[in-house]
């Protein structure tokens, strides 16, 4: 095993919408690779979870998707946000922001 | 909401079955080639490009599997994949199907049908508005239920204008057996009369046309079921003229097909507004006959009593009672019942004799089973070996074994279906037809579908549990016959040996109620009940009155007599048989009354100095067949105007004169004329009133003597041919008073089972279920022994090779079964004397330990035990040597 940290199933549908609302529409391998860059490559997406997280996604209504063809004419399927998927991002992104903001505080060392 | 969504989505790829798979392909492809390209543009040569690329991309399968799981439904899917997988095995073994379905639809039968019964009888509500507003109102003292009385029409009046507590009240009385003529063609039927809210306050809205409103007379609301058989569903019905009783009424409404009234049991086919009393109308202190009400909405049960209470004690007031009343109030939300009391009982010991049946079923259907583990062990050992689970294997085996449930109940239910209206039939009398909703409703579909379900995990959980506990190496390594381990044939064995004792338990139940119904039948009950016709009349129905019944009656009498064939003609006023005696008050001269000259006529009370009475015509004794100890039987002579006499019986005679005759000794009925009644006869103990009871001290008065006697009667007819008689009886009654109704005609034979219909129906059902129990267990040791014989072929084999003979074979196999037959039968007779207890009211003449009964069933479930058990032996006995030995 390689020391790249694995994506959790909850983090991981929170960074696929954020990846969606900052790229646009986007196909899996694209929401991929942009998750490890963003991360550093301290990430690695391991696409037996990427696959049914989006597929989970997409059964929410998060995301929606469609066969479209890429810059250099390949078929793939495009993955886009939808309305609930931005509502969903905005309220996740709160309460991760909330819970890390917590973490911190809990974790800093003027705390004790 | 979103869970909501996406289950909803997920189920519905799980109906769709789209070509997601290709699709799933087609996306990783493309990303696959992404990466590949990325690789290259990473200056990677194109062998490493795609070698990194499918390294990054991990297991492709099992990438899909996760995929697939979060696609549909896994439960589903595996559901799915298990029935086909059921299907597919149960078609490929059809006899074993065929015999577990088969056990399984009886035993699911048996009990959906008498559960339908059950719930008809004692558990479902009537098909009404709300039932659970609905309650019956009677009047009960302060001391309590004790002195229970009915609630007076002026009361009523009273209650019926005030809306505030119940919404609205009705009362009803029945007409039973009322004579209706549609067109020319007369028929008797069961008739209600309700008052005018009946409808309303039940909340039945008719079919066509209308229900009562207060101003209506003389109309009639008929049946759906009466409609249809009598009016051919005739949509124009209403309107139509029918005659009840020779007097006209109009039709004006007809019933939803499910209602049925508000007595369990009886199907009221013609409703007519009343209530009338016996000279028209009612008066204010009349007592009605039922009374029921609706509450009204936010009134509580506890308010609606205390106010109800208080509208009663201030009408008791206003009229100058002294007495308190407090209303009671019974829910009545299903309905009034005769049928309750005198069934729920009987039909609890049926359910636990069908629930045992089931079981026994049960223990066929899981020894079939556990054989077939045992033959399907390489295959489990196989399964387990490429990596299925024990818990999945489980869930395989145990939806196979539900699904066999649920096509038995299936069948069941349809087996059901045609037996319910039969049992219906065996509580059916002459005098009380029985007619029940008992149509397979939800509440029994639902009952068919648990007891199947359940049934399954029962027989299918403990064969599943063994037959998946597998050693690989050894199941695998060895042939399935050979395997097998003592566990699973010590569960078999204990399984047959259970079916012996529960079919023992049943068919000693079922000679205890086939013997105690023997013994009732065969009762000396000191009459004859054989050439006795009764026929029932109701000259007060055309308008006779008082000394003009009497002297019809015996105009009649004169001529009945006249009739060939014809012994003796008398007049009866209460029935015979069905505890039907007055309580009756005497006075003896010179005799404080005494404790023990105490009645009790119904629970809890109590009459004073109390004897019980009929009131006969002349001739009664000779007509009836009974014996005369002293003195003279009833004549033409004890009429209106001449003394009064009695005959009383011998118990009578004992009780208020010990060691004395009472020939010729007085009594009366009240304190001021002591010396009023003469008897003229003592009579031998006859049993009517209740046959399982010693006779019980009884007079006989002469009721042509007895005005209050006047009003019903049957005749009774003694003669030597009797349902023949009938018609040539009804031109001579004609020829007297052509308009006379005659209402039922039966034989005091016919009246006599009738009273014993709660023993002749335990008697017959238990009789079936125990046949069917003796079957099942049968069928069931026969697959066990033909099945260890099948399997012990290579031992007998050998044993046959080294010098056994046919005899030895024989021995060893039947000396297994014997042990279990053995044990079977210890354990059913412990079984059925510890539940004798429980059945012992319903006993006659007998106990539940009477040793000729345990002998005889002992006796009966040896012997087809012995039988079942011989055709697998002689088998096993034919086994040749040189084939068993190949055959391994």
């Amino acid at each position: 095993m390689d020391n790249k940290a694995d994506v959790w199933q909850g983090t991981l549908a929170l960074m696929i919408l954020k990846t969606l609302e900052t790229l646009g529409p986007q196909h899996g391998y694209g929401i991929a690779r942009r998750i490890e860059q963003t991360s550093g490559d301290q990430l690695s997406v391991n696409y037996g979870t990427l696959y049914p997280a989006l597929l989970k996604l997409e059964q929410e209504g998060c995301i929606s998707s469609e066969w479209g063809l890429s810059d250099n004419n390949r078929k793939a399927k495009y993955y886009s946000l939808t309305r609930a998927g931005r509502k969903q991002l905005q309220e996740e992104a709160r309460q991760w922001e909330q819970t890390t903001g917590i973490m911190a505080r809990f974790l800093s060392p003027e705390q004790s | 909401m979103k869970k909501m969504r996406a289950f909803l989505r997920r189920l519905g790829a799980f109906l769709r079955k789209k070509s997601w798979e290709r699709d799933l392909d087609a996306e990783m492809e493309s990303n696959l080639q992404f990466h590949i390209e990325d690789n290259l543009r990473s200056g990677m040569n194109p062998i490493e490009a795609r070698r990194q690329a499918l390294l990054k991309f991990g297991g492709i399968e099992s990438a899909k599997e996760s995929y697939r799981d979060r696609r549909t439904l896994p439960v589903l899917e595996h559901l799915l994949q298990d029935l086909r997988y059921a299907v597919r095995a149960l078609r490929k073994n059809p006899a074993f199907t065929a015999v577990a379905v088969l056990s399984l639809a009886l035993g699911i039968g048996a009990n959906t049908a008498i559960f339908s019964l059950i719930d008809a009888v004692l558990l479902r509500e009537l098909p009404i508005r709300d039932p659970h507003r609905l309650f019956s109102l009677s009047l009960a003292g302060p001391k309590g239920p004790k002195e229970m009385s009915s609630i007076r029409y002026g009361l009523f009046k009273q209650l019926q204008n005030d809306r505030q507590i119940l919404s609205g009240i009705f009362t009803f009385h029945g007409s039973p057996r009322a004579n209706i003529v549609v067109g020319q063609q007369g028929e008797v039927t069961d008739a209600l009369v309700a008052s005018a809210d009946y409808f309303r306050v039940l909340g039945v809205e008719p079919l066509i046309g209308r229900t009562f409103e207060p101003s209506d007379e003389n109309v009639a609301v008929i049946s759906h079921r009466y409609w249809k058989r009598r009016f051919v569903g005739d949509p124009s019905v209403v309107g139509q003229p029918i005659a009840i009783n020779r007097v006209p009424y109009t039709v004006i409404g007809v019933t939803p097909p499910e209602f049925f009234g508000p007595i369990v049991g009886t199907w009221i086919d013609i409703t007519i507004p009343g209530p009338r009393g016996t000279g028209g109308m009612l008066k204010d202190n009349d007592t009605l006959a039922w009374v029921m009400g609706r509450l009204a909405d936010g009134v509580s049960e506890q308010q609606a009593r205390s106010a109800l209470t208080a509208q009663a004690q201030a009408w008791s007031a206003s009229r100058g009672l002294r007495q308190r009343p407090v209303i009671a109030l019974d829910p009545a939300s299903r309905g009034l019942s005769f049928l309750r009391a005198q069934f729920s009982k009987p039909l609890r010991v049926l359910m636990a004799m069908v629930a045992l049946v089931l079981l026994i079923a049960c223990a066929n259907v899981a020894g079939l089973l556990v054989a077939r583990a045992s033959a399907r062990q390489q295959e489990m050992a196989v399964r387990i070996g490429i990596g299925a689970s024990r818990g999945r294997l489980i869930r395989q085996l145990l939806t196979e074994s539900i699904l066999l449930s649920l096509v038995g109940g299936v069948l069941g239910l349809l087996l059901a279906n045609w037996a319910s209206p039969t049992f219906t039939s065996f509580v059916s009398t002459v005098k009380d037809p029985v007619v029940l909703d008992v149509a397979l409703d939800l509440r029994v579909f639902a009952f068919a579908f648990f007891l199947s379900t359940i049934t399954g995990i029962l027989f299918g959980l403990v064969p599943a549990l063994q037959g998946t506990r597998v050693d690989l190496v050894s199941a695998l390594k060895d042939s399935a016959r050979s395997s097998g381990g003592a566990s699973r044939s010590m569960l078999r064995h204990a399984l047959v040996a259970g079916q012996i004792a529960l079919a023992l338990l049943l068919v000693a139940g079922a000679t205890l109620f086939a013997r105690s119904l023997a013994n009732l039948k065969n009762l000396d009950t000191g009459f004859r009940r054989d050439s006795v016709l009764l026929i029932s009349l109701e000259p007060a129905g055309i308008g006779y009155r008082d000394e003009q019944i009497a002297r019809l009656y015996e105009q009649i009498l004169d001529r009945v007599e006249q009739v060939p064939g014809v012994r003796s003609a008398t007049l009866l006023r209460n029935n015979l048989l069905q505890n039907a005696a007055t309580f009756t008050t005497i006075v003896v001269p010179g005799r404080r009354p005494r404790p023990e000259d105490e009645l009790e006529f119904a629970p809890g009370l109590r009459m004073q100095s109390a004897v019980h009475s009929f009131a006969v015509g002349p001739r009664f004794l000779e007509t009836m067949g009974m014996t005369l100890a002293e003195g003279r039987d009833f004549t033409r002579v004890d009429r209106r105007g001449a003394p009064l006499v009695a005959v009383v019986n011998e118990t009578f005679a004992r009780h208020f004169f010990p060691g004395d005759s009472a020939l010729g000794k007085r009594f009366g009925y009240r304190t001021e004329e002591p010396y009023a009644v003469e008897i003229v006869g003592v009579m031998k103990d006859v049993r009517h009133a209740r046959l399982r009871e010693p006779a019980l001290r009884t007079m006989y008065v002469a009721c042509l003597q007895n005005p209050e006697c006047w009003r019903d009667t049957t005749l009774q007819v003694r003669t030597s041919i009797t349902t023949a008689m009938v018609p040539m009886l009804r031109r001579a009654i004609g020829e007297i008073e052509p308009n006379l109704p005659i209402y039922s005609t039966t034989t005091l034979e016919r009246m006599f089972n009738d009273s014993v219909v709660t023993e002749r129906t335990l008697a017959l059902l238990s009789g079936f279920f125990g046949s069917l129990a003796l079957i099942l267990s049968c069928v069931g040791l026969y697959g066990l022994l033909a099945y260890s014989v099948e399997r012990r072929r290579t031992e007998i084999g050998i044993r046959m090779a080294v010098g056994a003979q046919r005899a030895d074979v024989m021995a060893i196999v039947l000396k297994e079964m014997a042990v279990l037959i053995l044990a079977g039968i210890v354990f059913g007779v412990a079984a059925t004397l510890a539940a004798g207890r429980w059945v012992e009211s319903f006993l006659y003449g007998l106990t539940p330990s009477d040793p000729l009964m345990l002998a005889l069933t002992v006796a009966a479930l040896a012997a087809t035990a012995a039988l079942s058990t011989w055709p697998p032996a002689r088998r096993a006995a034919r086994t040749d040597p040189t084939i068993s030995l190949r055959h391994q």
